[in-house]
């Protein structure tokens, strides 16, 4: 479609433009009031773009300190000398801030060195525990080794104890003494053989 | 004439010992410097002052007899260099002339208005530290209005006499701090130049960075430099130095490196904060408020190229006929810019919170009419400004949104849904969900209320309106089609290639708009050694597609403007559209019809009705092989060519 007959159609509800309007509505209106909008709405919404003091020009700074001087000594004119005096004081604010950066860095790197350290140290410590562990349930397992050995050995003399009994009480016995002479014929007999065999 | 002499008479015998000389050093161009002449002497100021007027051995006799002339009457004082001594050079001797008084330096090709002096010195006499004062101007860097950093024209109806009438009432006594003064119109006072010296002649002897010097140097003796809000001066540019003026610039930023190296950081960290963006913004207010046109209200989020395109023809269209205004959501904002060309103004209101005070800025600007343009995205609350505001509204229907969340009619993959029952929308719905938490049918029937208020409902292909209006019947639909572009239709060099096809597509192709087709032709076509090959005018969205830059490479980003001298750039052979979902216009399909090249394309959406009366035109379905689009091509390609080989036997290949 033409452009011209796009507009035609387009337009065509539109109120038609009054020759002259446009001169009439600029002079006449000159007083016509001006809306007026938050000055922040007037700036696209991002990170604040906020004055630090090391971004500020020496004029900046002086503008800032008047402000201050302003609020805290209205009645006060700032001489010359105040403003040398002053920006003296600014200059040593700001080596106290490189001076504060610096020492800020410092002792981040410090906290850096520490903070490895700690975790070589936890990393060593979760070693140990594993160690630890190990070494304790090798123990529990000895313990119980240890136990059964003992449970044994208690069985055993339990066992021998009863052997003994029986031993003594066979020796004591008539049927074993009266067969004595017949046992140490039976010796006899098997040291006369031995030779021979 | 006369009578502006008799009142530099009175400036100068009246009101006693002048406080302030005006300098201004000229060298060339009598029309210019007449008219900055005579618009000093026409405005009488409460200050007295003196026009010292310094002629650096101009090589224009007109020029210089018409200085001496002015000068016999008394107008002006005269000095004259016996040989060319330079810009800077000029202006010292005139500084120097009457060490008591404070000094204007004036180029000779500004133009001032109403009592610009009395206001400039005004902010002097507030502060003791202020040492330099600029006023606004169109071409002033850091001072430009409307347009900040830029060489504007005054705005459209806004001479120089009713725009500094303007400032003076909108931003009265309003001033900034900027980092350096701007050389074109630069009042000094004398305490600053006891302290700071003059211009450094020996590093900056032609001119262009010497004010920069200057104002570093005051700065760092504790003086202060404004820009006065509430003058501005036109400044025409450039005359004396001509082409000269970018080697001068540049020298002159080099040595200002050298002299001070936090120049660039305290000019950058200014751009950034831009302080008198507030003022510039007051006044383009100021100026929409006092215009005798229609307020258009847009409503359109960030669309794609098209219809960024399109809403850019369409405002510079209407600039004669209404002051078009576009709002869109950007982030946590509502964001309000006037679209004509050649103005800056846009504000963010937060949103949703400063609703009110959008529609009470609304209000006051008289908006007599809404048109929403994209629907995707819209904000709910917008949709209630036309009943707050009591005004009519259009609407444009530059996609399927209405009728469908997704915009287009397609599914996640891109591929055209084939407009299911209800059931089949709410499927794609539970997966992709609609804005506001609606249902399909809610969502239809939310639309169907907007469509059926809006006074016009605007369609630009008849594609669109039938399948929105089989769903919404009760509107009042109007079949408008995208005007033409401004610019003439070029038509691409017809060479055809006989040994190969350069394919092309256009636009910022997505699954929807067919990239996988193409992806798919490409490889479907070096797989088998066709002679095709495949070029997108657009950006590259898929970053690695396994497709060699052989057969399908892209070109990136272009605007639609510059799309017929792009294709006429690229010579191709066929264009390929294939589109997945239907589209409801595309303004890249009429820049490629008039190229009168063959055009392959999907039986989807606008082509088919766009492509109805196209001879060299092949429609196929949206779902064929990529095997059968390789066959069209080369079947189009091949009939077109063997009849460009009977018209001109040349082989173009």
């Amino acid at each position: 479609m033409e452009a011209e007959a796009y507009l035609r159609h387009y337009l065509a509800p539109f109120p038609p433009a009054v020759p002259g309007e446009v001169e009439r509505a600029r002079d006449a209106e000159t007083t016509a009031v001006t809306p007026e909008l938050a000055a922040s709405y007037y700036y696209p919404p991002g990170p604040e773009t906020a004055n630090y003091l090391d971004v500020l020009s020496r004029a900046e700074l002086l503008e800032l300190l008047w402000q201050l001087l302003a609020v805290e000594y209205p009645q006060q004119r700032l001489t010359r000398r105040q403003v040398g005096l002053y920006g003296a004081l600014m200059q040593n604010l700001k080596q106290e801030q490189a001076w504060r950066c610096a020492e800020m860095e410092r002792l981040s790197v410090a906290q850096t060195h520490r903070q490895e350290q700690i975790a070589l140290l936890e990393a060593e410590q979760r070693r140990l525990e594993i160690q630890v562990r190990a070494t304790q349930a090798e123990a529990a397992q000895c313990q119980a080794a240890c136990d059964e050995s003992a449970r044994r050995i208690i069985d055993l003399e339990a066992q021998h104890s009863e052997l003994q009994a029986s031993l003594t009480e066979l020796r004591a016995s008539t049927s074993w003494k009266l067969t004595a002479p017949l046992r140490r014929l039976g010796r006899s007999l098997q040291a006369w053989r031995a030779p021979e065999a | 004439m006369q009578n502006n002499h008799a009142y530099s008479d009175i400036c100068l015998s009246e009101q006693g010992v002048p406080e302030i000389d005006i300098i201004l050093p000229v060298y060339r161009g009598l029309a210019e410097t007449q008219r900055c002449v005579e618009s000093v002497l026409a405005f009488p100021q409460q200050t007295a002052h003196e026009i010292v007027v310094i002629n650096d051995c101009s090589p224009e006799p007109e020029l210089v007899t018409y200085l001496r002339k002015r000068a016999d009457a008394g107008a002006i004082t005269l000095l004259e260099n016996p040989v060319n001594a330079g810009f800077v050079t000029t202006v010292n001797r005139g500084m120097v002339l009457h060490p008591e008084r404070d000094v204007v330096l004036l180029n000779s090709d500004t133009e001032v208005h109403g009592n610009w002096l009395d206001r400039l010195r005004r902010y002097t006499e507030r502060e003791p530290q202020v040492g330099t004062v600029t006023p606004f101007s169109n071409n002033a860097t850091i001072c430009s209005y409307p347009c900040f950093i830029q060489d504007n024209p005054l705005p459209a109806d806004w001479p120089l006499a009713a725009l500094d009438a303007l400032c003076a009432i909108v931003n009265a006594c309003q001033s900034v701090e900027i980092p350096t003064a701007v050389g074109f119109c630069m009042y000094i006072t004398r305490r600053c130049l006891d302290q700071v010296g003059y211009f450094d002649a020996v590093a900056f002897g032609r001119g262009y960075g010497e004010e920069n010097d200057f104002s570093m140097r005051a700065l760092e003796l504790g003086f202060r430099h404004l820009l006065a809000a509430d003058t501005f001066v036109q400044h025409w540019g450039g005359v004396s130095f001509g082409l000269e003026k970018i080697a001068l610039g540049q020298a002159g930023q080099t040595m200002l490196g050298k002299r001070h190296g936090h120049y660039d950081t305290l000019v950058g960290d200014h751009l950034l904060r831009d302080p008198a963006r507030r003022w510039r913004r007051q006044l383009d207010l100021a100026r929409l408020i006092r215009s005798p046109r229609g307020r258009l209200l847009w409503i359109a989020d960030q669309g794609d190229w098209e219809l960024e395109a399109h809403l850019r023809q369409l405002a510079a269209l209407l600039e004669a006929q209404c002051e078009v205004l576009r709002l869109r959501i950007d982030g946590p904002s509502a964001m309000l810019a006037w679209l004509r060309r050649g103005e800056e103004f846009s504000a963010w209101f937060p949103w949703p919170s400063a609703y009110a005070e959008l529609l009470g800025l609304l209000r006051q600007l008289q908006i007599a009419r809404i048109h929403y343009h994209r629907l995707g995205g819209l904000d709910e609350l917008l949709l209630r400004l036309p009943k707050d505001l009591a005004v009519p509204y259009d609407c444009s229907l530059h996609d399927y949104y209405p009728i469908c969340p997704q915009a287009n009619l397609a599914r996640a993959d891109g591929r055209y849904c084939g407009e299911p029952e209800p059931v089949g929308c709410t499927a794609c719905l539970a997966e992709r969900p609609a804005p506001w938490g609606l249902d399909i049918l809610a969502w239809r029937s939310r639309f169907q209320q907007l469509l059926a208020q809006a006074e016009r409902v605007i369609a630009p292909s008849q594609e669109v309106l039938t399948r929105i209006q089989a769903y919404i019947p009760q509107a009042n639909y109007h079949y408008l089609p995208h005007p033409n572009p401004l610019d003439n239709p070029s038509k691409a060099p017809l060479c055809m290639r006989l040994s190969e096809c350069k394919v092309l597509a256009l636009g910022e192709l997505t699954p929807a708009m067919g990239l996988r087709v193409l992806e798919a032709c490409a490889i479907a076509a070096q797989a088998q050694h066709l002679p095709l090959f495949f070029r997108v005018l657009g950006p590259a969205l898929a970053a690695d597609n396994g497709v060699a830059a052989s057969a399908l490479s892209f070109t990136g980003p272009c605007a639609l403007e510059e799309l017929a001298g792009l294709i006429a750039r690229e010579r191709p052979d066929v264009f390929m559209f294939p589109a997945q979902a239907p589209l409801a216009a595309s303004q890249a399909l009429d820049v490629a019809r008039r190229t009168g090249l063959p055009i392959v394309a999907t039986r989807l959406g606008v082509f088919v009705e766009r492509l109805a009366d196209y001879t060299a035109a092949r429609l196929i379905d949206w779902d064929t092989s990529p095997a059968a689009w390789n066959a069209a091509l080369l079947e189009l390609w091949r009939k077109e060519a063997s009849r460009y080989k009977q018209e001109d036997p040349c082989d173009g290949s």
